[in-house]
């Protein structure tokens, strides 16, 4: 397990370096190495420990000997394994994504290696201070690459990407001054515990506090999320899946990393507030867009609405659910910014209602694009219906139940609206152009394997770890799937007779990315509600 | 000066930067208000671990010295330092790249014009 942790971090960094160092296509090859010598190294250390039927113990240990009051912790769980092979996962399609085109830009190659050296080493840390080094770093590296094709868009979308976020961390960092003056650590193993005991105490409570606004705008809690669809929908599609995939997700993997943290039930309330919120104005706002790149950004809002919400209600299928939506949902929207990048790639075309008929124009295409779709959707026995049910599981509320069931028919309703770019006769924008760029359909084949695959892997791990969900599925699916047949039905007639003629009827509502100043406000207001709650609590 | 008057006063340099970043119309400004908001946390961090009549911690036997200045936030402030000066080189080379594309350094120019 040590040597998968320094594998993980340094060969990355070692073959960057002599990609910058070399600038040789035959040396830029070696990133297709690396990535075969990681698998090979993450397969060998996991998969045996997994069929023997053995629970992945975490495992714990400070570099260089020091003691855990100052050094670096690492730490590898189930948690970090599973955000690991997402990495894994993400870097091996944006290396086939990009090669037929950047295979000789060894810059980008460069940056993009650091940046899987700075994922990996922030998914194994377990020091609040290691943390913050690691997400900035990580946000400077992709505010470089949203700004690779530096036009005026995305430098200006990059430039707002980097101060809001720099501020995040700012907060994030004031807050671990607070819990590093009361427990006199950076290592979470010996922060955490103080944190549920004293959790009311003002200085643990404004960390904590800051810590939340900090991590919420990387997350993107809904009113922090200025920064999204900007950033998303300027960079390159590669980068917008790995944006959209994993980067957003750090906030949520740092709130799940300290322990002690989502225990406190003043903590949990807010997630599930904080979470219905988010998916259903995200929706919202999704539902209105005309960019197919800003409906795509608008819905990880949304989505990352259910997982929050799912780790708030803290149940323990709850919590499965929630870290199953975590990787569902970095599956298919990787997957649908990928297919969306193809099409804009070649058309030059962004506003879905000028791409119709994408059947008759790319048929694997089309139907890599139409799994995306179904999964995102939740159709019944697709990945997302099982971590749906799962999220759903419990007693709630009936203000959680209403939420998430608004959630699913907010992401029906866009999901129509940019399924239907599929059927018809083949619109303008599509007819005049040729295929050009068949070369980037490797990468998309393989995330689209990797959706249909995720379903058995996961309901097998699932049933292996919590056998009690095998009398739970069943009837589940069957009543899920009754719901979802009433409810596309209904999100259809909605969207035919109502949604589409609003739309039309405002169509620059939400369109306008607002200014630095709210985005400020906003998060100032986030901190101070946040404040204010824990004060209450 | 007493530890909680120098602690008021990057308090009082926090709020500046945190005002100046809020209101002010000009991207230069918003970065250098950036700087001002890191060094205010930084020297907010080194205060909190001042003590009057210790020891430096980088010199002399630790059992011998008794009371030490405690060198973790020392070394986390540099740290943070090296990133805050990346981050604000960063930005300041897109507010160029931005001056080139718009001819205008306001978030207000900038945002209104669409291409």
């Amino acid at each position: 397990m040590t040597a998968l942790v320094y594998a993980m971090i340094f060969l990355p960094l070692l073959t960057g370096t002599a990609i910058y160092a070399f600038n040789r296509r035959a040396v830029n090859k070696m990133v297709f190495v690396l990535q075969a010598a990681l698998s090979l190294i993450m397969f060998a250390t996991v998969v045996p420990s997994i069929l023997q039927g053995k629970h992945i113990e975490p495992l714990t240990f400070v570099s260089g000997n020091w003691s855990k009051v100052v050094g670096v912790g690492f730490k590898i769980d189930a948690l970090s394994l599973i955000f690991l092979s997402m990495t894994l996962i993400a870097f091996w399609y944006i290396w086939l994504y990009i090669w037929p085109n950047r295979s000789r830009d060894h810059k980008f190659l460069f940056f993009l290696c650091v940046l899987q050296t700075a994922l990996n080493a922030l998914f194994t840390t377990n020091d609040l201070f290691a943390i913050f080094i690691l997400i900035e770093l990580v946000t400077i590296l992709a505010s470089i690459l949203i700004t690779y094709k530096k036009d005026a868009l995305s430098v200006r979308a990059g430039l707002f990407y980097l101060l809001y976020n720099s501020w995040a961390m700012l907060l994030y960092l004031i807050g671990i001054i607070c819990l590093y003056w009361f427990t006199g650590s950076m290592n979470i193993e010996l922060v955490a515990p103080a944190l549920s005991q004293y959790s009311t105490e003002p200085v643990v409570a404004f960390g904590i506090a800051a810590i939340f606004a900090g991590l919420g705008i990387k997350s993107a809690f809904f009113t922090l999320h200025l920064w999204l669809p900007q950033a998303h929908s300027a960079a390159p599609a590669s980068i917008s899946a790995i944006l959209s995939g994993l980067i957003v997700k750090m906030g949520i993997f740092v709130i799940l990393r300290i322990d002690g943290l989502i225990a406190i039930t003043a903590v949990q309330n807010l997630l599930i507030g904080v979470g219905l919120i988010s998916g259903i104005l995200g929706a919202t706002f999704a539902i209105f867009q005309s960019d197919m790149k800003r409906i795509l950004a608008f819905h990880t809002v949304s989505q990352l609405g259910i997982v929050v919400t799912g780790i708030g209600l803290y149940g323990n299928k709850n919590l499965m659910g929630a870290w199953m939506h975590l990787f569902n949902h970095f599956t298919f929207k990787s997957l649908l910014f990928l297919a969306v990048g193809l099409i804009i790639m070649e058309t030059g075309e962004r506003r879905v209602k000028y791409i119709r008929g994408l059947w008759h124009w790319h048929k694997p295409l089309s139907i890599c694009l139409g799994i995306g779709i179904v999964s995102i959707m939740g159709f019944p026995f697709s990945s997302a219906s099982f971590s749906k049910i799962l999220v759903k599981s419990g007693d709630l509320t009936q203000v959680v139940t209403f939420g998430l069931y608004a959630i699913n028919f907010g992401t029906l309703i866009s999901f129509i609206k940019l399924g239907s770019t599929l059927f018809g006769e083949p619109s303008k924008a599509l007819a005049n152009h040729k295929r050009t760029h068949n070369a980037c359909m490797p990468a998309i084949y393989f995330i689209t394997a990797i959706v249909l695959t995720t379903l058995p892997i996961e309901l097998w791990l699932s049933l292996k770890y919590m056998p009690s969900l095998q009398d739970y599925y069943l009837p589940k699916l069957v009543s899920d799937a009754a719901a979802f047949t009433l409810m596309l039905s209904i999100s259809m007639l909605a969207y035919h007779k109502v949604i589409k003629p609003l739309v039309n009827k405002f169509p620059h509502w939400g369109h306008k990315d607002p200014s630095f100043t709210h985005a400020m406000v906003s998060s100032l207001f986030f901190f101070w509600f946040v404040l204010e709650y824990f004060g209450r609590a | 000066m007493s530890l909680n008057i120098q602690l008021f006063m990057a308090l009082i340099i926090f709020l500046v930067g945190l005002f100046n970043m809020i209101r002010s119309k000009n991207l230069v400004k918003s970065i250098v208000s950036f700087s001002i908001l890191n060094t205010s946390v930084i020297i907010f961090f080194v205060l909190l671990s001042t003590q009057t009549g210790a020891a430096i911690p980088i010199y002399g036997d630790p059992l011998l010295l008794g009371k030490m200045v405690d060198p973790l936030s020392q070394a986390l402030m540099i740290t943070a330092i090296v990133i805050g000066a990346a981050s604000s080189s960063l930005a300041l080379m897109m507010s160029i790249k931005l001056f080139h594309y718009y001819g205008s350094l306001e978030w207000q120019d900038i945002y209104e014009r669409r291409d």
